[in-house]
């Protein structure tokens, strides 16, 4: 009982579909974007997906948050399946399962000040007064490590990695159980990804916060997550630890994409030959 | 031997609209010979990217002071006019940059564009460049070369389109192809296939490469000397294998973290 009390999120048996037309002739065709996921986060833990372009993460991610609605299968939440909640009945699942994306200038509004973009999940959910929601603001500003004294300035007016914290601390505004992070740190370069990485690890052991961390870097999942999922073709190939996943890799795709890149000491000893 | 490219003392200075200049490159000096690939390396801001726009003269001349010089066959980039980089630019340098769905024009034929790099270089008939283009499009793995020769940017994926972008910097054969971040939007998959082909040009062609990328594993592969530049210096140069096993300074051995492999590499640095 208490194991299952501290799972915030388990995914049964999702599956996702699109239909396209072909150009020209315009008939339909189905795309299967990914079939019966099962997929488990406990509290304080972080998951990763890891898997090449197209191989279904992103439209994993959007299913699971509940910003597209999956065919099948089910998405338990705090003991119920969410998967068909519409409206009203899914505010408590959004204020606890928060999506970050990879391209923080198009995901933020270009015309409302940084202040009102991280307290706008408060005004959404009818939280606190509009003098309480910006002094919110203002303090997950400091906390994601932004000048308070920037409040009023628009997204466009900081730079790529100021702007993802914004996106963090928009996030985070509700205090999530879960926060999907989808290629969120991806776009950035190595200082800054190093300087995240370290924001997240401590808002984790701050606030037993999960994460799913979509990504396609196995650099930045080794660093950063505790189990990992492979994705291939719109399915879950191969899901065990980190440590495990790395060292013993048992899926021939999982091997195929540790190999793609020879160690770097291969390389050398190749190079110097 | 004579180096191709010689760059002494490259400074640029952003100019802003109010306070002080920004300095995005300083005193920047280092050769490029034939046939060798020069890696740059170095993390974002450092001015990995100036440098190469610079050597190109893409720099908005109103916003950006350049000093010093790039000697190629003995004429300095720097000062040539518009008229005169434009001869050079995909002819003698070449630019491929981080992505290729950007540098592709969406409603036009991908082959058709390889194609008018060559048209607009020389004096050959369209038919002619028509021919060499299917004929690099073979080159760059991409077969049946017909079929890709009509396919739009939209119907390739991101690796098929660095392979045309590839291809259209190739065709004129270039002395220097700048290489910016040339798989940073790619899989490991497909980045490893990448590094394979420019390897293979690079030994085939004898071509020189200015490679810029922060993976150590592709600098490994494929450089031959590395530059470490850090806010718009370069820090420090070197052989391969001068710079990841006997460096000592901490900004290279931070920028030179492998990924790690087995249970006993994965410890928090």
């Amino acid at each position: 009982m208490t194991a299952a009390a501290e799972q915030v999120l388990c995914v049964r048996g999702l599956a996702k579909s699109y239909v396209q037309r072909r150009a020209l002739t315009s008939a339909k065709y189905v795309v299967h974007a990914f079939t019966d996921v099962n997929l488990a986060v406990d509290q304080g833990d972080t998951l990763a997906i890891v898997g090449e372009s197209g191989a279904g993460k992103s439209s994993l991610a959007r299913c699971v948050a509940l910003l597209e609605r999956p065919d099948g299968g089910e998405i338990c939440h705090g003991g119920r399946n969410v998967a068909h909640l519409t409206g009203r009945d899914l505010l408590p699942f959004r204020r606890e399962v928060q999506l970050m994306f990879q391209d923080s200038s198009s995901a933020l509004n270009p015309r409302i000040s940084a202040a009102e973009l991280i307290a706008e999940p408060l005004l959404v959910q009818g939280v606190g007064t509009p003098a309480r929601r910006r002094e919110r603001a203002l303090d997950l500003m400091r906390a994601v490590g932004l000048d308070p004294e920037s409040a009023n300035k628009r997204p466009l007016e900081f730079s790529g990695g100021q702007r993802q914290r914004i996106a963090l601390a928009r996030a985070l505004a509700l205090e999530p159980k879960l926060l999907i992070l989808d290629e969120a740190l991806s776009s950035l370069d190595v200082a800054h990804q190093e300087a995240m990485l370290g924001l997240l690890t401590d808002l984790q052991a701050e606030h037993s916060l999960a994460y799913i961390h979509i990504s396609h870097d196995l650099r930045l999942v080794s660093r950063f997550a505790r189990q990992v999922a492979v994705m291939h073709n719109g399915k879950i190939v191969e899901q065990s630890t980190a440590e495990e996943l790395f060292a013993r890799p048992r899926h021939p795709y999982t091997q195929q994409l540790l190999d793609a890149m020879p160690p770097l000491e291969v390389l050398l000893l190749e190079r110097s030959a | 031997m004579e180096p191709i490219l010689q760059v002494r003392h490259l400074t640029a200075r952003f100019l802003a609209h109010r306070g002080a200049p920004q300095c995005a490159l300083d005193d920047v000096t280092f050769d490029i010979f034939s046939g060798e690939v020069v890696g740059l390396m170095g993390e974002s801001g450092a001015g990995k990217t100036t440098l190469g726009l610079a050597l190109l003269g893409l720099h908005d001349k109103e916003r950006v002071a350049l000093s010093g010089s790039a000697l190629m066959h003995g004429q300095d980039l720097l000062m040539r006019n518009e008229r005169a980089l434009q001869k050079i630019r995909g002819s003698k340098i070449s630019l491929i940059s981080q992505e290729p769905g950007l540098a592709l024009c969406p409603v036009r034929r991908v082959g058709e564009q390889i194609a008018e790099v060559m048209h607009a270089h020389g004096r050959r008939s369209w038919k002619e460049c028509r021919a060499q283009a299917e004929g690099w499009l073979n080159r760059v793995g991409l077969e049946p070369p017909a079929r890709y020769f009509a396919a739009y940017p939209h119907q390739l994926s991101g690796g098929q389109l660095q392979r045309v972008v590839l291809a259209q910097a190739l065709i004129c054969s270039p002395d220097l192809l700048i290489a910016d971040e040339p798989t940073a939007a790619l899989d490991a998959c497909h980045q490893a296939q990448f590094v394979n082909l420019l390897r293979e040009f690079k030994s085939r062609l004898g071509l020189a490469i200015l490679l810029i990328s922060h993976t150590p594993e592709i600098q490994a592969s494929l450089a031959d000397r590395l530059l470490i530049m850090r806010a718009g210096r370069i820090v420090e140069e070197g052989g391969l294998h001068k710079i990841f096993h006997a460096s000592c300074e901490p900004y290279t051995r931070a920028m030179l973290r492998p990924i790690p492999r087995g249970a006993t590499e994965y410890v928090e640095p």
